[in-house]
């Protein structure tokens, strides 16, 4: 069975998240949670992440709310998004008044760009992380690869992305294939 | 006053939307532009985009622009009542589907639907990564993405460095 995080520890993980998670929380949440405090495996968090993203809203705060709800009810869900905004919106609404001060030195701009640069490397490797437990499987990997080349060649929106390549890996899966 | 009439419209609009959101966010960007710089002139299309900016280099979920845009239009209340209004719907309805899910716990199409989106969601990830490493301006972020994504792989380091270092790096030479 999986861990059990009380109120609190479901409180301050997401607020680990939330103050660290520079570009996007999604690969955040799966490095605090999976690798650094081990409360799921693979599986697991896929199967969240699947959830979180099939439902509408901010992907992290479905997330969130999910994992607060899988163990804390709904409680835990409140829980799990207080820790996930509420601190990281008192530091976004300082930065963005300081931004707005020193945006014309080229060097601050250079900075961010460079923040970007990595943590979008973070990402990059979060998702590559993620497909891990199906490597070995070239008809997922293939089915991966192709939603995010539809995603960004042919940029559809991502609900009509999310149904069609999700219909058809379903089809896979209930063949056995997936 | 005035400003709380579009604080309530903006919040009305924001839940609206969150909850045909699927997959993410930041396909709900031109909508919010469209409300908010050209039927309502609230800001100008720079400070909108300096906002959107401003939350991704920013730590926290990207979804802060909306406290921004809020704060923009009526300061702190603003910024609170833009952020719940567009995590309100997706939390509540969150909540219904894990306690639905939990119900098919055992069921074998659970499985088989997860198992078979399974890859699509990591593919929908990277195609939201593509969205921000697509602003790149020139080849030297780029070379400096992927010698961090290489490290990222061979390595355990903690990603906070690599994006402190990213940041002293991109004030020289970016």
């Amino acid at each position: 069975m999986h861990y059990q995080p009380t109120l609190r520890e479901l409180f301050l993980a997401f607020l680990q998240i939330g103050v660290s998670s520079f570009g996007g929380a999604l690969p955040w949440a799966r490095r605090i949670l999976l690798e650094e405090r081990e409360w799921l495996d693979d599986k697991a968090f896929t199967e969240m992440l699947t959830i979180s993203q099939t439902l509408p809203g901010p992907n992290i705060v479905n997330l969130a709310s999910y994992y607060g709800t899988r163990h804390r009810g709904a409680l835990g869900a409140g829980a799990a998004c207080l820790g996930l905004l509420v601190v990281p919106m008192v530091i976004v609404l300082a930065l963005a008044m300081i931004y707005l001060k020193f945006a014309h030195f080229s060097q601050v701009k250079g900075a961010i760009l460079g923040m970007t640069a990595a943590a979008t490397a973070f990402m990059y490797s979060q998702a590559v992380k993620l497909s891990k437990p199906f490597s070995q499987n070239a008809i997922a990997v293939a089915l991966a690869v192709a939603t995010f080349l539809i995603g960004i060649v042919l940029r559809w929106p991502m609900p009509l992305v999310l149904v069609a390549c999700g219909a058809v890996s379903i089809g896979l899966a209930f063949k056995g294939r997936v | 006053m005035k400003n709380h009439d579009l604080l309530l419209e903006a919040a009305a609009l924001f839940f609206g939307l969150s909850l045909i959101s699927v997959g993410g966010t930041i396909g709900l960007l031109p909508e919010l532009h469209r409300f908010l710089v050209e039927a309502r002139g609230a800001m100008t299309s720079r400070e909108f985009a300096n906002y959107v900016a401003i939350a991704q280099a920013a730590p926290g979920p990207n979804i802060l622009y909306m406290a921004l845009f809020g704060f923009h239009i009526a300061g702190l209340l603003g910024a609170v009542v833009c952020l719940t209004a567009v995590t309100l719907g997706p939390v509540l309805m969150t909540l219904l589907a894990c306690r639905a899910e939990q119900k098919f716990r055992d069921h074998p199409w659970r499985e088989i639907v997860l198992r078979g989106l399974a890859p699509v969601s990591i593919g929908l990830l990277a195609t939201g990564v593509w969205t921000i490493s697509s602003s790149f301006p020139d080849w030297k972020t780029w070379a400096l993405c992927l010698i961090a994504f290489v490290i990222f792989l061979r390595t355990k380091v903690h990603p906070l460095w690599l994006i402190a270092i990213g940041a002293g790096l991109g004030a020289v030479i970016l």
